[in-house]
């Protein structure tokens, strides 16, 4: 019976099939890109050097920590990503981040002065307080590093119980 | 002289045409099904004399017979055959009934908590019957719900749903299963997609406040979910489906689709019927709320239903209902586990007196254990988290039917024990007394008035009384005019109460507030029925519910949130309604819903749907070969509500969402005699929105179903 099932049901599923994108992304393999999961906010702030690939809380480029953001008449503590003073952001909200291979103009890129923290206009995270659920973009930030001079894209995938997962890539043009 | 008496009496009957100790025997059969009907009533008018037909469809009556007679057979949904006997028939008698082409008048319980016909009660109620059940295709209550005009479905945390009826959130409507309370609500709400609808025989829809018949949470209405067949004859139905929606099958391919396998088994023995259901549910990738991590869910059911008929005057009836959902969510930074148990036992006897008074006693108890674990893919665990509830009721009802009129009085008494991680002491309880009367008054059947009331005394923290008012008035058989007013009451739930949680990821504390008094509804409804005749039925609703003392929560100081009774507010509306039969092959209903929902300032309450329809069109062609049910809601454009990080508070969005059209349709083919063939399409548009929902696109599912009659086809 459920042999008979499933075989009319992907005879009426066809027309679905059909509709199917195919995503195949022929230029992934041009770039190196790296995974990284964070620690949990709570147990402090997270700081991250995309040049050596490490954890460091002397010289980094992305910090992951709380902020305390006021609701009404109290102060909750939000997770939130912010850059480095020495670093300059470019918000790439057209392109998916496997298809983003090259960096734009220099002239696009100015600093991140909130713009992707927690109540940014691209903030990396959002909390919907309907689903009492931290959610991540779908942007893609490009990241220059005024010292090193090297671009970098970096895409959050996924938030849960205090700890982020992002990956990133140095573009080189 | 034994000789002689004989002779006499024999000569006077010959002379008065009169016979005694006559005897006449026969059966019913249904004309469509060819099945014999059992519980037919079988009078005799001018003899004053009857009986039912038994199991088998088959009667015997017996008594002094005077010939020319009349004998009439009559059941709820039958056309009423009267038949004039010339003399004592020498064989076996055989009706054949014929089903009434629409059921309009059907019987409802949930007004007034005793079987009545639906055109006889003042208070209106809707009924969304099997038939309309099956063809909707929904899967479980809340997606059947959520096709009707006035009804939208929002997201849970829990990724359960949440009913909006009437821009009303379902925790003011009070959900029951054959009469009795739910346990084990997730965020003071009933998770009505735990509730499926193949356990289902109908469904009551009561509007306006009901607390005077049922207490707490019947503050705008009553829902109740009727799992009853009444089905006497022996039966086995099967259903086994697949589907799958369009986007898990671009994302995911076909196999990773839904399936439901059900069974029930109906078996009389002797006065005893068994009517036992089964039913398991597997989703795959399809969640109704995508928020949610959730990628397998499992959901069993097992109930039966246990009808003893002790004799004419005694019957005991036995319900479980156990229910065991698993969700599992895989991402790469956490695994969650929840599982769901819920049991539910009933006890109950009925008890008839010759004097027109029944008493029914009820003892139940209900159990309800969540469990939810969250654990990291490298084997941290985050959080175990139990919660379990306990339901100890026993109910007495006693019930005095005359021609006219009915008394329905009755005494709750129950026990609740609540224990969580997340509240105060890890264990609370509460112990309910509750009295009820309603009184119903039919006056030279023009008009019948409803004088309800209930007290309930909830330990020594508050107590409660609600009462109703009902008046019906038949002008023609063709108007009828019902207004009820009642009020209503929530009593405040043990997480508002008791609730000491602090939310580590986001560092503030949630304290519950033990001085919460019981939230308060005070509402009227007016109704205008026209029939034309049995197949064409319109009417019109107007409804006004004014709200106060509703739970809201705030910041009570800086981190700590609690919850206060600040919140006042006044839902009004219009309904339409309209049904019509046009054949044996043709049917369809409408729903026309208008709301206007404002606060105590005068501003409009965010999720209000202000105008929405639903409708079906159900239709058979070739000979009943094949059926075809249409089911289409529109949703006028509406302002949502959104979270204003300012005020923390929810507020009207600036934006107003789209109109929409959500369209569901179900084709059966009669494959044989007893096995169907059927394809569902829901959401055919695909509309989808990611944050407000539907958040299913077009999805599809095959069902295959045979239901076998066991008793002899005559």
């Amino acid at each position: 019976m459920r042999k008979f099932l499933f075989g009319v049901s992907i005879f009426l599923m066809l027309p679905f099939i059909g509709c199917e994108d195919n995503k195949a992304d022929d230029t992934e393999g041009a770039l190196q890109i790296i995974e990284v999961t964070t620690d949990n906010v709570s147990d402090g702030p997270y700081y991250f050097n995309l040049v050596t690939g490490k954890k460091d809380a002397s010289t980094w480029h992305i910090v992951y920590q709380n902020l305390d953001v006021p609701f009404g008449n109290s102060v909750y503590q939000m997770p939130s990503i912010a850059l480095s003073t020495s670093s300059m952001l470019n918000i790439d909200s057209n392109n998916e981040f496997e298809s983003i291979t090259t960096y734009p103009d220099a002239s696009t890129f100015a600093p991140e002065a909130g713009r992707m923290q927690y109540g940014g206009p691209n903030t990396a995270l959002s909390y919907d307080m309907a689903i009492h659920k931290v959610g991540v973009s779908d942007d893609s930030y490009i990241i220059y590093d005024t010292v090193t001079h090297k671009v970098f894209k970096v895409h959050f995938d996924e938030y849960s119980g205090g700890i982020v997962i992002f990956r990133y890539a140095e573009l080189i043009d | 002289m034994r000789q002689l008496f004989l002779l006499i009496i024999v000569s006077t009957s010959l002379i008065t045409g009169k016979s005694y100790n006559d005897k006449i025997s026969g059966i019913i059969i249904d004309d469509n099904t060819g099945y014999p009907i059992p519980q037919v009533n079988i009078y005799l008018p001018n003899e004053k004399i009857g009986t039912t037909t038994n199991i088998d469809g088959r009667f015997v009556i017996e008594g002094t017979i005077t010939f020319p007679a009349i004998i009439q057979i009559s059941h709820i949904g039958y056309t009423t055959i009267n038949q004039v006997l010339d003399s004592l028939p020498n064989q076996q008698l055989k009706f054949y009934l014929k089903q009434e082409l629409i059921n309009m008048d059907e019987l409802v319980v949930t007004a007034t908590r005793t079987k009545r016909k639906i055109s006889n009660t003042a208070i209106a109620t809707e009924v969304i019957n099997r038939k309309d059940i099956e063809n909707s295709g929904s899967r479980n209550v809340a997606e059947l719900l959520s096709q009707r005009a006035g009804v939208s479905l929002q997201t849970s945390v829990a990724g359960g749903s949440i009913l909006n009826i009437l821009g009303m959130d379902s925790r003011y409507i009070l959900i029951l299963i054959d009469g009795q309370p739910i346990t084990g609500k997730f965020n003071n709400r009933v998770s009505l997609d735990q509730i499926l609808t193949d356990q289902l025989a109908s469904v009551e829809i009561v509007k306006g406040p009901g607390s005077s018949l049922y207490g707490s949470e019947a503050m705008a209405g009553v829902i109740n979910l009727i799992t009853e067949k009444n089905n006497k004859l022996r039966e086995i139905n099967i259903s086994s489906r697949y589907g799958n929606t369009q986007n898990n099958i671009n994302e995911y391919g076909i196999k990773n689709g839904s399936s439901n396998f059900g069974i029930n088994f109906i078996q009389p023995v002797n006065n005893l019927v068994f009517d036992i259901t089964m039913n398991i549910e597997e989703l795959q990738k399809d969640k109704s709320v995508q928020e949610i991590d959730i990628d397998n869910v499992k959901k069993i059911v097992l109930g039966s239903n246990i009808n003893w008929n002790i004799n004419d005057r005694n019957k005991l009836n036995f319900k479980s209902s156990i229910y065991d959902q698993i969700d599992n969510g895989t991402t790469k930074l956490m695994n969650t586990n929840t599982d769901i148990d819920r049991k539910n036992f009933s006890l109950s006897n009925q008890t008839n007196y010759r004097n027109g008074w029944n008493i029914n006693q009820t003892l139940l108890t209900n159990n309800y254990a969540r469990n939810y674990i969250q654990k990291r893919p490298w084997g941290t665990l985050e959080k175990d988290d139990l919660t379990t509830e306990k339901h100890l009721e026993y109910e007495i009802l006693i019930n005095k039917k005359n021609k006219l009129n009915e008394l329905n009085a009755g005494f709750e008494v129950y026990r609740a024990n609540y224990s969580s991680d997340r509240i105060n002491s890890g264990k609370q309880e509460i112990i309910s007394k509750s009295l009820f009367g309603q009184y119903d008054l039919n006056i030279k059947n023009k008009i019948n008035m409803i004088f309800g009331m209930r007290y309930d005394d909830y330990s020594k923290d508050y107590r409660v009384f609600s009462p109703r008012l009902g008046l019906m008035y038949i002008f023609s058989e063709k108007f009828k005019i019902r207004t009820s007013w009642g009020k209503g009451f929530r009593a405040p739930s043990f997480l508002e109460r008791y609730i000491d949680w602090n939310n580590v990821a986001f560092n503030y504390l949630i304290e519950g507030n033990p001085e919460l008094k019981p939230e308060r509804s005070n509402g009227i409804n007016v109704g205008l029925d026209y029939s034309r005749n049995s197949n064409n039925q319109i009417s019109l609703a107007y409804y006004y519910t004014n709200f106060e003392n509703l739970i809201q929560d705030y910041t009570k100081r800086k981190g700590v949130l609690s919850y206060q009774n600040i919140y006042a507010a006044n839902f009004s509306g219009f309904e339409l309604m309209y049904q019509l039969r046009m054949s044996n092959t043709w049917e369809t209903k409408w729903v026309f819903n208008w709301v206007k929902n404002r606060d105590s300032d005068n501003n409009p309450i965010p999720n209000t749907i202000p105008f929405s329809i639903s409708g079906y069109l159900n239709f058979n062609i070739l000979n009943n070969f094949i059926n075809n049910s249409i089911n289409v809601k529109w949703v006028a454009p509406y302002k949502p509500q959104e979270f204003d990080v300012k005020t923390a508070t929810y507020i009207l969005s600036k934006d107003k969402l789209n109109g929409y059209a959500l369209i569901n349709s179900r084709l059966t083919i009669k494959i044989k005699n007893s096995i169907n063939l059927s394809l569902v399409l829901n959401n055919l548009g695909n509309y989808t929105n990611e944050n407000y929902g539907p958040f299913i696109g077009r999805a599809a599912y095959l069902e295959i179903s045979t239901k076998l009659k066991k008793g002899n086809k005559e």
